[in-house]
């Protein structure tokens, strides 16, 4: 899936940004004096979720670039933070949270690169370990088409010690990064799923085999990998499925470069239960033994989390057991039930990735 | 417009044609008891069309003077070729005289958009201002929601009129086949569940079906859901808790086996009068909280005793590890 549509912010329109981009993707342009003229245009869509996708706004990002991931009460965070880029996705998960996070979504980029680097400057001048990673708003890669922001953080990142950035991504579109002078400070990672889930769930997404293809070739460009299992859903045959992607994983790149694997099942604000039972009719993800959990998301009954948890971690541990294996927003009984341990408060997971960073990327304070 | 009052022949009348009719009354002793005692005050409009008419308001005042026998009433005989007119004319006739019912609403609503070609009621121009002028909802939300109460079965229709069913669960049977929603009616019209236990039987029933990939009259007409309607040994409450728990069972069979499988083991304690033993809500949290009820300190004591009983039994232990 394709912008049909580019608005451009006029605000932004001398930006170097918008202009590289509008000439890179060989649309008319509408230029807006207020982005309310472009909610107007998503909203007024039978499908506002679909033509947000189709829409691609150029604009500034008016607040803060950089900011701590928001996790949420109770359950355990890793201290991530967000570099935010841009908003939403061309792909079209059934799942994805971003179709209800924002009203309405909207493809939005942000052209104010000059901003974002000076903030970026003063963040990497800090003297400790910063996770940093584009692909929490937004999928990390989509934007290659069209940018070169990629190359600019690679490198950005690549001149200094102290923090990483984390490229998160469903496809394919690592070609960019070949070249690239990264001095390991770009961690290359990809969200997995089953070829089932892929198929059924995850539209106009890369299949596994071609995500595994593309992480096997940034591997032999000598960057760092991760891979996130999140989120992984329950149903019938599901562990042989997640069992085989985990033997798939491992015969495309080698442990020593992976530097983390966070596990995660499917979990979601009770809004987008009807979003997915409109946009996706045949979709049975929002059918699962659900509870609300205690920040007030819907999760998985915890024991069938706990099952599926304890059964990968052996399937990755069989495999590579030094790799570093975390979960994302779970709670005590869930680390020590699933991987026998509980990380320390406040930043026991923090540490625990800050480290597995260090060793992969070579990081020095 | 322009009427005519005059004298007419009740064989003339069409009485299959109900094109205009709105009223969902049908009963019409009362109004002929007044009819033989008072004549009719307030004469019916009909629309002639050749020799014959039709009747645009009235059909239970010309049905009453039928079972009195008449041959001929007194008629206001609409002088128009529009039958846009006409339905302006059945809908006010109603609605300024009492409150339309939600089927009223409705067929109103429908009658209404035959006047337009158009099908989405989001694009007929001033939709809502010309629904609030014939004294319909004006919203065009609310027109939307009540125009699909005239697309359900007559029964559903019934069963709202009768304040069985509400508008949001009707909306819900909207969504399904005749067959389908026809089954619900049944079920509500017999357990006579609130609204919140009709809304959480029609997605647990639904979300069953599609997990199961069979349909929803298979699951409502499963035996075991039979067996608890018809179960004579049960009252209504009963029948409804154990179809919601049946139900339930199937919907989330892992979390209602630990359930079952805590308040067993809970039970099995004996804990005792005055201690409340309260697990973490849908096993999500870590924290158990033990609740003491006392009004003295003899009773202080006592549920000291019943505690320490609880903690020195290994049947407590096993609570933590379901």
């Amino acid at each position: 899936m394709i912008p049909i549509r580019l608005y451009i912010d006029k605000d932004v329109i001398d930006y170097p940004q918008a202009a590289f981009i509008k000439s890179r993707i060989n649309l008319p342009a509408i230029i807006v004096e207020d982005v309310s003229q472009v909610y107007k245009q998503i909203l007024s869509s039978p499908d506002p979720v679909q033509a947000g996708k189709e829409t691609l706004f150029l604009t500034k990002n008016m607040g803060a670039f950089i900011r701590d991931c928001p996790g949420t009460t109770y359950y355990k965070c890793c201290g991530y933070k967000i570099l935010h880029i841009g908003t939403f996705c061309i792909m079209d998960c059934s799942y994805c949270i971003l179709q209800s996070y924002f009203h309405p979504p909207i493809l939005q980029f942000f052209v104010n690169h000059r901003d974002m680097m000076a903030e970026l400057d003063l963040t990497l001048s800090e003297k400790k370990i910063n996770r940093i990673g584009t692909g929490e708003f937004t999928d990390s890669m989509i934007w290659e088409l069209w940018t070169d922001l990629s190359t600019a953080l690679v490198s950005r990142f690549s001149t200094q010690t102290g923090s990483v950035l984390e490229l998160k991504t469903k496809t394919t579109a690592v070609g960019n990064l070949k070249n690239l002078q990264h001095n390991q400070k770009t961690i290359i990672a990809w969200s997995l799923n089953t070829e089932k889930i892929i198929y059924s769930e995850e539209r106009n997404t890369s299949r596994l085999s071609a995500r595994l293809k593309a992480a096997q070739k940034c591997e032999s460009w000598g960057y760092p990998l991760a891979f996130h299992f999140d989120p992984m859903f329950i149903y019938d045959g599901c562990e042989d499925d997640y069992k085989q992607v985990v033997k798939q994983l491992f015969s495309h790149v080698s442990p020593e470069n992976i530097v983390w694997i966070s596990l995660g099942t499917f979990r979601f604000m009770p809004s987008l239960k009807p979003v997915i039972q409109q946009r996706f009719p045949d979709s049975k993800i929002v059918y699962g033994e659900f509870i609300p959990g205690i920040d007030g998301k819907m999760r998985y009954f915890k024991p069938l989390r706990i099952a599926l948890y304890k059964k990968m971690v052996r399937w990755i541990r069989d495999i590579a057991p030094d790799v570093v294996i975390y979960f994302c927003m779970e709670d005590d009984e869930v680390w020590d039930k699933s991987l026998n341990f509980i990380p320390s408060e406040p930043d026991g997971i923090s540490d625990m990735l800050d480290k597995s960073a260090k060793k992969h990327c070579n990081l020095k304070l | 417009m322009l009427f005519k009052q005059e004298k007419t022949a009740i064989e003339k009348i069409n009485l299959e044609d109900t094109r205009f009719r709105i009223t969902t009354r049908k009963d019409i002793e009362d109004l002929a008891d007044s009819i033989k005692k008072t004549g009719l005050i307030n004469p019916p409009i009909l629309l002639k069309k050749n020799s014959f008419f039709s009747i645009i308001c009235g059909f239970r005042r010309i049905n009453a003077c039928i079972s009195l026998g008449l041959s001929h009433i007194d008629a206001r005989i609409v002088d128009t070729d529009s039958v846009a007119d006409c339905i302006r004319l059945a809908i006010t006739d109603n609605t300024f005289q009492r409150p339309l019912n939600l089927v009223e609403q409705s067929r109103s609503i429908s009658i209404l958009l035959t006047c337009t070609e158009e099908k989405d009621l989001e694009q007929i121009a001033g939709l809502e201002k010309i629904a609030g002028q014939l004294g319909l909802p004006s919203s065009l939300l609310i027109i939307k929601k009540i125009e699909k109460i005239s697309h359900l079965s007559e029964k559903i229709q019934n069963h709202i009129i009768a304040g069985i069913i509400s508008l949001p669960i009707a909306l819900e049977l909207e969504k399904l086949t005749f067959d389908e929603s026809d089954i619900f009616t049944d079920i509500f019209a017999g357990l006579k569940p609130g609204l919140n236990r009709q809304k959480e039987l029609i997605t647990l029933i639904k979300e069953i079906a599609f997990k199961s990939d069979t349909t929803i009259k298979d699951v409502l007409q499963d035996k075991s859901v039979e067996e608890i309607l018809m179960d004579e040994d049960k009252d209504r409450k009963e029948k409804q808790k154990a179809l919601r728990l049946y139900l339930k069972q199937k919907r989330f069979p892992t979390i209602f086996k630990a359930e079952s499988r805590l308040a067993e083991k809970i039970k099995f304690l004996k804990i005792g009068a005055g201690i409340k033993l309260v697990c973490p809500e849908n096993f999500e949290g870590n924290t158990f909280v033990l609740n003491l009820f006392f009004k003295n300190f003899e009773e202080l004591k006592i549920r000291k005793v019943s505690m320490d009983k609880m903690v020195n039994n290994p049947a407590t232990k096993e609570i933590f590890s379901i």
